[in-house]
């Protein structure tokens, strides 16, 4: 799983215009998505291109990732601690796919809740995409002119080593501030945003 | 005699009456989690409106495989527990 997905030339060209200082890798279950192609949200006004597309860095999916490996073997362990061993073994049969069913809830509603929790940077705004459990969405964005500080935090051994930390974005008048968490390249991010708030006040949109 | 053939006979009863009752809690929990796996389709379905072009083809074959598994589990516990 790489940190980084760009697309095709068109994009790179993009991304030399806007002079973004991000390697260009590949991979769709990518952390940060430079100029996706092909990816749209449910807001996005005609003309609106996405510049970044920002998820937490893998390495948070690691603990659940670890969790699922347990429950998956837990039977095999279990199988020498006959605590079942009471029932039909039909009983037996149908409590085992009953638990693989359960692990495999586990494991698709941890990974839609990680690929779906998503962070944009448009040309014109940031989106912050927020599921929180299995029927509550919140979406909310501002327009980069309303931003008023970015700043970014890194900190433990573990941010350091993947560099990843949290992006947080002040906002002006009765608009909701953004805490961008767990990114990767939080520097980077910054620097993208200062650069599309730059262009915006001065050349206009990119 | 007789006695003894009345006990084995209500032993018998309640044996298969705990199975009986045992089978209706697994069908009842699995026909739970198969709700879940439809509510899981329309989430899908939910998130891949607000973010589209990403996985969409794979996400929605899973969701619906995944529903499927848990009709198919449902049906063999009722049919063969």
């Amino acid at each position: 799983m790489s940190d980084l997905y760009v697309a095709g030339k068109e994009e790179q060209k993009k991304i030399d215009d806007l002079e973004l200082d991000l390697p260009a890798q590949k991979g769709r279950f990518s952390s940060v998505n430079v100029f996706p192609s092909g990816v749209r949200f449910e807001t996005q006004e005609e003309g609106e291109n996405i510049v970044l597309l920002l998820r937490m860095h893998w390495v948070t999916n690691i603990p659940w990732i670890f969790l699922s490996i347990i429950f998956l073997l837990a039977p095999l362990v279990l199988s020498s601690f006959p605590i079942i061993s009471f029932l039909p073994w039909r009983f037996q049969i149908m409590s085992l796919i009953i638990w693989y069913l359960l692990v495999t809830a586990f494991i698709f509603e941890r990974f839609l809740v990680w690929f779906f929790n998503v962070y944009i940077i448009t040309d014109q705004r940031i989106v912050d995409v927020d599921f929180y459990n299995l029927l509550y969405k919140e979406v909310s964005d501002a327009q980069l002119e309303k931003i008023q500080d970015v700043t970014y935090k890194m900190g433990g051994v573990v941010r350091i080593l993947f560099d990843f930390g949290d992006v947080f974005i002040q906002t002006a008048g009765t608009e909701p501030n953004f805490d961008f968490l767990a990114v990767a390249n939080p520097s980077r991010v910054v620097s993208v945003l200062e650069k599309l708030r730059e262009r915006k006040k001065g050349k206009g949109v990119p | 005699m007789a006695s003894g053939n009345f006990l084995g006979i209500e032993g018998f009863l309640s044996i298969n009456s705990i199975w009986l009752v045992l089978k209706f809690f697994f069908c009842f929990a699995i026909l739970i989690y198969t709700i879940f796996t439809f509510v899981v389709i329309r989430q899908v379905e939910m998130m891949l409106q607000v973010l589209s072009g990403q996985l969409e083809i794979l996400l929605r074959f899973i969701s619906r495989l995944y529903f499927l598994a848990a009709v198919f589990t449902l049906l063999a516990a009722i049919f063969f527990l």
